[in-house]
């Protein structure tokens, strides 16, 4: 039922999911926009997709509505061991070399894919590591999948796939890492799904690299065939954010069509055959001033937020100051042992510091030291019981840890707070995220873990 | 001073396992010092019509006497918020005047408790 949809509602409707969402459908793209919004025109209950253009161009949409728009623009084509070139190369070169420099030390990887579609490419990268690391389970490996689009997102965390994700797979890879549930049908071993955490994350709106949601300090990002729906100036920015939620010398992998969108001057590109890598090059650590005067601290504290709204008006506050400044800066660049020690010594001058206690309970949770963040984050909460972030953290260290009561419930804590702000009002201590974007986040995550 | 029926001690052990000894210190001191300004602003709101310093005082002293221990001071906090929420104005002043008879007593109590810390 598009026969009303001219045009000039393609036009406004193009503009409009480039700015919202990146997304980039040129005139010669307009068939494949006029298809799907003719999807989403269904779902959104609209006889005519002239009207539902005008209803989406007039209306605030909700996050949730911005997710059924993304569901119905955004592609899910992807299989195993994509592009196979590249996973070569991570296999017998990159990924080798990171193992080994890290093996001497602390035992540490940091991987994100951060267009995972439903999934395919974060198991591969999970299956790899799985190979090469033969003393995995002694390792913090941390593999995060992130996608515009929940739908993709309850696929990939339900890792069931048919015969066609498979196509150019090696061999092996079914028989070893798969089991068949019903003929045709593939689900990913338990020990390779729990090593990836899927999570709901706009490349072009929200916030990253950033302790909140677990993107900082990455050694390698695979961002593949999603750069090339985005305007050039737009895939650059994202670019740009990824190359930051690099730690030094870490990799970015995109597809060979979408080498033009790295324009980053940090990242530099390492040419082989199919080459589409790019290294971050190596800046100087920052270095602590172990001797701040304390009256330093004290007058850049913020006062305890008034309203009860904004998650402050507890006697312990929330407050923030240099030395959290200086933490996240430091946990952001992947510096995790001095970014503690920065957090201990505000600690140590103002132990009521929600904040601070909530920055350590990342860090130490990047560390992979669960036992000891989930206490920092209870103390977080002890302080200030209405700390929205505590709570959605307190969820996904939760769901890290297979907890599903506990997820849940900190998850509902937070969405029962959200309650009090508007969908535009920044989440206090997010980095700009908004509490709609947060509230559609955790109920993408809810769904999520009720179907895994 | 006989706190066992003020203090709940599993909830204020279960702060001293959390954060030790200086942090409990610090959350029983801080409780203290807020307790009776958000009381007088609550009393202060409603001798002029405004309920919200009462919501605001019911809500968070109702979570942080949680946190602490002070059992009747988070009851009592629950009912005051609900009772501004609903806008049940004849009640709230006796409310208020319970909740701080509660902090007079619990603030003993808890002295004692710090005190033996």
């Amino acid at each position: 039922m598009t026969a009303s949809l001219h045009d000039d509602d393609l036009a406004r409707l193009s503009d409009f999911v480039a700015e919202r969402m990146g997304l980039h459908f040129p005139y010669e793209r307009w068939p494949e926009l006029r298809y799907s919004l003719d999807a989403a025109r269904c779902e959104f209950g609209f006889d005519d997709a002239g009207d539902c253009v005008r209803w989406i161009m007039s209306a605030e949409l909700s996050p949730e509505q911005i997710d059924v728009l993304a569901s119905n623009l955004t592609i899910g084509e992807t299989y195993f061991f994509r592009q196979k070139d590249l996973f070569e190369r991570l296999e017998t070169t990159i990924l080798p070399t990171l193992i080994a420099a890290r093996g001497e030390k602390e035992q540490r990887l940091r991987i994100w894919s951060a267009a995972c579609c439903t999934g395919e490419e974060a198991f591969s990268i999970a299956i790899l590591l799985k190979r090469l690391i033969p003393d995995l389970s002694h390792w913090n490996v941390t593999i995060r999948a992130s996608d515009i689009n929940s739908r993709f997102l309850k696929k990939a965390q339900a890792g069931e796939y048919r015969e066609w994700s498979f196509r150019n797979a090696p061999d092996w890879l079914k028989e070893g890492y798969f089991q068949i549930t019903s003929p045709g049908h593939y689900a990913v071993l338990p020990e390779i799904r729990n090593m990836v955490t899927f999570f709901p994350l706009n490349l072009v709106d929200d916030s990253y690299p950033s302790l909140l949601n677990d993107t900082n300090a990455m050694d390698l990002i695979l961002c593949r065939n999603v750069l090339m729906y985005f305007a050039q100036d737009q895939a650059e920015r994202v670019v740009r954010k990824l190359a930051l939620a690099l730690a030094d010398g870490g990799w970015l992998g995109v597809s060979p069509c979408e080498t033009y969108c790295v324009t980053a001057p940090d990242l530099i590109h390492v040419g082989y055959s199919g080459g589409t890598l790019f290294r971050k090059s190596h800046a100087d650590p920052p270095k602590r001033e172990p001797s701040l005067p304390i009256s330093f601290f004290e007058s850049t504290t913020t006062p305890v937020p008034e309203t009860r709204e904004r998650g402050g008006g507890h006697p312990f506050g929330i407050q923030e100051n240099e030395y959290e400044r200086m933490a996240s800066k430091l946990a952001n660049q992947g510096d995790l042992e001095e970014a503690l020690a920065w957090c201990d010594q505000a600690l140590a001058a103002s132990p009521l510091d929600a904040v601070c206690h909530y920055l350590r309970a990342s860090i130490l949770s990047e560390q992979g030291d669960m036992s000891e963040a989930v206490r920092s984050f209870h103390r977080s909460l002890a302080i200030a019981p209405d700390f929205v972030l505590a709570h959605f953290a307190m969820g996904n260290a939760g769901r890290q840890q297979h907890n599903r009561q506990n997820a849940h419930r900190h998850y509902v804590n937070a969405l029962t707070l959200l309650e009090h702000f508007g969908p535009d009002d920044p989440v206090p201590y997010s980095e700009g995220l908004t509490a709609g974007r947060l509230k559609a986040m955790i109920k993408t995550l809810l769904e999520m873990e009720s179907l895994s | 001073m006989d706190t066992e029926n003020v203090i709940d001690d599993s909830s204020f052990n279960a702060l001293m396992d959390l954060g030790g000894k200086e942090f409990v210190i610090q959350m029983v001191d801080a409780f203290l010092k807020y307790a009776p300004k958000v009381i007088g602003e609550a009393r202060k709101g409603l001798s002029t019509g405004d309920l919200e310093p009462a919501l605001r005082m019911g809500h968070s002293l109702h979570s942080s006497a949680r946190t602490i221990g002070v059992v009747r001071m988070k009851t009592l906090g629950d009912r005051i918020e609900k009772a501004a929420r609903e806008r049940l104005v004849s009640e709230l002043p006796s409310l208020v005047d319970e909740m701080e008879q509660v902090f007079i007593q619990a603030k003993s109590c808890l002295e004692e408790k710090k005190a033996g810390l």
